[in-house]
C-alpha cells in the first residue's frame, strides 16, 4: 500500500461553499480507482512566495490518500492541471501512513518551534532580569547628579 | 591570541528530527540564505543524510510557492 499527499492551491477569491464544491470534484475524480481518502481538508489561506497567475494569495488544500496501484496518478494529475480553479498542485509519496486529521486538534508543535520557544523563554527571563536592574541603575545615576 | 571556533553540529540530530516536512517552512528557513539559496552543508553542519532530505524538502516547498526561488524582498523596506 502506498500513501500519497496532494497539496493544491485553490483560487484565493473562492468562498467556503465553492471550495467545498471543488473538494467534492477532486474527491469524485478519485472514486472507483481503488483509492481511499484519509484526509481532505483546507489547510489555510496563505501568501504565496511568488506570484502564480498574478495571484498573491492562495487557499492551500491537503489531500491524503492511499492506493494499491499508481497508474491512475497520471490521469489525476491531468485533471488537477486542467481545472482552472486550481492554480498549482503537487503530489508527493509519503514514507508512512499520515495521521487522521480531526479538525479540532492542533498540529503537534514541531521541533523547530519547540526549540525556538525554549530560546524565547530563556531570553525573556534574561530580559526581565535586565529590566529589573535598569531602574536601580538610573536611580543611582540621578542620585549622583543631585548630589 | 587564540581563536575559539564554534563547534558545528547537526541541528536535526541534536533536536531528534528524523523526517523533514516540506510544509514546515519555519524550519526550512533556517537553512536558506536571505537570497533564498540553500546553505551548504559545510556551513550548517548538518549530516549528509539529513542534508539530502533538507534539499528535497526545500525544493518541494519552492515548487508549491511556500518558499521563494529567489528572494527579492529586502527586509526592513
Amino acid at each position: 500500500m502506498r500513501y500519497y499527499e496532494t497539496l493544491y492551491i485553490a483560487n484565493p477569491n473562492y468562498e467556503q461553499d465553492r471550495l467545498v464544491q471543488l473538494m467534492k470534484n477532486v474527491a469524485n475524480e478519485l472514486d472507483g480507482k481503488k483509492v481511499s481518502i484519509i484526509n481532505h481538508y483546507i489547510w489555510s489561506k496563505k501568501r504565496l512566495a511568488y506570484l502564480i497567475q498574478k495571484y498573491k494569495y492562495g487557499t492551500f488544500i491537503i489531500l491524503h490518500f492511499e492506493a494499491e496501484k499508481f497508474n491512475f496518478l497520471k490521469g489525476f494529475e491531468t485533471f488537477l492541471k486542467l481545472d482552472k480553479s486550481i492554480i498549482r498542485h503537487q503530489t508527493v509519496l509519503l514514507d508512512k501512513k499520515p495521521d487522521k486529521y480531526d479538525g479540532k486538534t492542533e498540529e503537534k508543535p514541531r521541533a523547530a518551534e519547540r526549540v525556538e520557544k525554549e530560546q524565547e523563554d530563556t531570553s525573556e527571563t534574561i530580559e526581565s532580569s535586565e529590566e529589573k536592574m535598569e531602574p536601580e541603575v538610573l536611580k543611582s545615576e540621578e542620585e549622583l547628579k543631585t548630589e | 591570541m587564540a581563536f575559539i571556533t564554534k563547534r558545528k553540529f547537526c541541528y536535526f540530530k541534536e533536536n531528534g528530527i528524523t523526517d523533514i516536512d516540506y510544509k514546515d517552512t519555519r524550519l526550512l528557513r533556517r537553512f536558506v540564505t536571505e537570497q533564498g539559496k540553500i546553505r551548504p552543508r559545510r556551513v550548517t553542519g548538518s549530516s549528509a543524510r539529513m542534508h539530502r532530505k533538507l534539499v528535497r524538502a526545500i525544493k518541494r516547498a519552492r515548487n508549491i510557492a511556500l518558499m521563494p526561488f529567489v528572494n527579492t524582498e529586502q527586509e526592513g523596506s
